[in-house]
């Protein structure tokens, strides 16, 4: 009858959870002008979660790297201040050793997978830790099951939808066992979908008592998972409010911390009319079938108008061929079927190469110049080349609010005015239609709405704007007719 | 996209060789390749090779791969072997030649691209570690596997980019064309290993720490076979 009873003692028990510390820290990296962090004091109570957010620059993302370790020893930079994470000094403590108590999801998770395959992904940060085989298995397996990845053990990395790179990245991160974990603006690019599933990966490592710290564009999923949200501004903490006094924050005052609307305020504005420009004069697409390579579709769209004159948005899930669609009104994709006509007149997909601006997802492939009169002068001279004369480069630039920055290298621009420098040279190509893919993606309220009227100004020159977003807000602020991809 | 696609790593390969004999192997058919000549033993090596290389791809399912190692090196080999006897002249001479590339080069090429989309990353760190090579020089070459097809799709979007806003032969100096093509990609190239070397730093990649390998490495019969026809090919073309 005396079966085993004693349990054995597992050796992958989760270290207990702990503290962030930060007494005063300054941050100011190597040959930057300006400090990142100025006098920032912040104490993070064992399993408490807290939310940092602000504008671009604002400091978050230094923030971060101090409490991970990166700062100043991956990214060199003058520190001052004290810092303690779970017991230690990540200034100095060497990394290997930060890895077993310190996890982080970046922003972007496929630039941060080092393996090739989603299982070996999974057991990378475990097997650089020296952890016995099986222990390492065991996680693996887990990870695999919580993250519902089951599924994809052998998948390639790069064959992930966003979504599953984002569950990879989070049963990545849980499989070091850490006991603070640091979030760099995880929800980027998501849909809605899988903000949910993310929200819940939240809560059940607040239920295990991880301490969190996270920085964030998208308020709304994670506001109600944290205990505390913090404002950052210029480097410094401007207020830090519980998550019930931050909800009832009007818009106003999110605005001038350089933070988005509340979903509710967003939902509740009115879309704009349908404006009444002819019909006849719109963009249409027909019977627009596209093929992947395994012969399923990436897209399949029956009949699409776009009026003239107007800005017309598509949303839709992830996967739905939202970017597919972009490309093949570009006239990039060589194989599909389907047919456009702009004004009544067909456009063979050379003729599209000619009259479509394509602003893509990742402006950082369409810049190619040293300043920014040069990037806008560059298209000019292109369209030039097609006998459309009189192009007032300056003219354009100011549409764009980039005058004061003609000067400058586009490498140093933000986020924000990379996105404005591509639409800038959109309008110097003369060409009729712009289609832009996720402009505000990652972008502050600010710059938001700063391309916001950008693509005003952009529709006020009679062009037909396509705009592919995810971002209910810009949908709202500028969007005067709204198409839905759905996956039927 | 479609070039970095192809070179990365796809699904759960159906014949997964051990790195070491990919390796292995790889020395073997650019040795035969490269150096071989036209006598009978050299030609048997050159067809054995090709055919080793030809069903690799086969059995990826990598079709278009398939047709052009086979029917390419095959004519290049005819072209190679009974060529000079049928024509001459100077453009028969220019054929000639590039059909000794291509019968030189298409296989070694064929093979390189098996092995970078059938092996993976953690596969070959374990496979160095086995053969003792130091963190310290192992840690390098996987990144540079990890970026190939990273770089490679980076390039093929700024080039769809330069397409899409009419930078082309003929609407630009070439000059200026070959900078706008290379320094947003040196940029980009430049960003994205950065995050990924601090992504890696911090989950504990280390030179100095030993590291456990769940990488299920070891020799099995695919390894044995493939080896076999590589020596075997070797053998031949020493012999004979």
């Amino acid at each position: 009858m005396d079966g085993p009873t004693a349990t054995p003692l597992t050796p992958d028990t989760e270290p207990m959870s702990a503290s962030i510390h930060l007494d005063s820290v300054g941050f100011r990296y190597e040959h930057a002008q300006d400090a990142a962090l100025v006098e920032v004091s912040l104490d993070v109570a064992p399993g408490e979660v807290v939310l940092v957010c602000g504008g671009s620059g604002s400091g978050k993302t230094t923030l971060l790297r101090v409490v991970n370790g990166l700062a100043p020893q991956f990214y060199p930079g003058e520190l001052t201040g004290q810092v303690s994470v779970a017991g230690t000094d990540p200034t100095v403590t060497e990394l290997p050793q930060l890895a077993r108590l310190i996890a982080t999801v970046f922003q972007d998770p496929k630039a941060a997978f080092f393996t090739t395959d989603v299982a070996s992904e999974l057991a990378f940060g475990p097997e650089n830790l020296g952890l016995p085989q099986d222990i390492i298995g065991s996680r693996v397996t887990r990870g695999l099951e919580r993250f519902n990845l089951a599924g994809l053990r052998d998948r390639s990395t790069v064959a992930l939808s966003g979504g599953e790179q984002q569950r990879l990245a989070c049963a990545v991160a849980q499989a070091m066992a850490p006991s603070v974990l640091v979030l760099d603006e995880p929800s980027s690019s998501l849909d809605e979908l899988s903000l949910a599933s993310l929200a819940q990966t939240l809560e059940d490592w607040k239920a295990q008592g991880k301490t969190i710290i996270m920085a964030e564009h998208q308020l709304d999923y994670v506001v109600p998972v944290a205990d505390r949200i913090v404002v950052m501004q210029n480097g410094r903490i401007v207020a830090s409010l519980s998550s019930d006094d931050f909800s009832h924050l009007d818009d106003e005052r999110r605005h001038v911390w350089g933070l988005r609307s509340s979903a509710a305020a967003v939902t509740s504005g009115a879309p704009h009319v349908t404006s009444q420009t002819s019909q006849s004069t719109s963009l249409v697409a027909d019977k627009v079938l596209i093929k992947r390579g395994d012969h399923s579709f990436a897209l399949s769209l029956d009949h699409a108008e776009f009026p003239a004159g107007a800005i017309t948005a598509v949303v839709g899930p992830n996967g739905v061929g939202k970017t597919t669609l972009a490309r093949w009104l570009a006239g990039l994709l060589r194989s599909s079927s389907g047919s456009l006509a702009y004004q009544g007149h067909g456009l063979s997909r050379r003729q599209r190469l000619r009259q479509v601006n394509l602003v893509a997802q990742n402006v950082n492939h369409q810049l190619f110049t040293e300043s920014v009169r040069h990037e806008v002068e560059l298209s000019a001279m292109i369209a030039r080349r097609g006998k459309t004369s009189a192009i007032d480069v300056d003219d354009i630039l100011a549409r764009c609010d980039l005058l004061d920055l003609a000067d400058r290298h586009p490498m140093t621009l933000s986020g924000g005015q990379r996105q404005r420098l591509a639409i800038a040279a959109g309008l110097a190509s003369m060409r009729p239609i712009i289609i832009l893919d996720e402009p505000t993606s990652g972008l502050d309220w600010t710059h938001m709405n700063q391309v916001a009227e950008c693509l005003s100004q952009v529709r006020d020159t009679g062009r037909t704007v396509i705009v592919i977003t995810h971002d209910r807000e810009l949908v709202a602020a500028v969007a005067d007719d709204v198409i839905r991809l759905t996956n039927s | 996209m479609a070039l970095g696609d192809a070179l990365s790593y796809r699904n759960a390969p159906l014949v997964a060789l051990d790195p070491r004999t990919s390796g292995l192997v790889l020395i073997l058919v650019n040795v035969i390749c490269l150096t071989a000549g036209f006598d009978f033993g050299a030609m048997c090596a050159r067809i054995i090779v090709t055919a080793l290389v030809t069903a690799l791809l086969a059995a990826e399912k990598r079709w278009h791969w398939v047709m052009i190692v086979a029917v390419g090196t095959g004519l290049s080999l005819v072209i190679e072997a009974f060529g000079f006897q049928l024509i001459s002249g100077p453009v028969s001479l220019l054929i000639a030649m590039c059909a000794n590339l291509a019968a030189r080069f298409l296989p070694i090429v064929g093979l390189g691209t098996y092995v970078l989309t059938t092996t993976t990353i953690s596969a070959f760190m374990a496979a160095l570690r086995r053969i003792r090579v130091p963190m310290l020089i192992t840690i390098p070459f996987a990144v540079v596997l990890r970026m190939i097809p990273t770089v490679a799709n980076e390039s093929s979007a700024i080039a769809e980019s330069m397409r899409s806003r009419g930078l082309r032969l003929g609407s630009a100096p070439a000059r200026d064309l070959l900078e706008y093509r290379l320094v947003p990609l040196i940029f980009r190239t430049v960003d994205l290993g950065d995050e990924l070397a601090a992504a890696a730093l911090i989950r504990g990649l280390s030179v100095d720490q030993e590291r456990t390998s769940t990488s299920r490495l070891g020799f099995h019969v695919s390894d044995f076979v493939v080896l076999l026809i590589a020596v075997a090919a070797t053998v031949l073309w020493v012999v004979l």
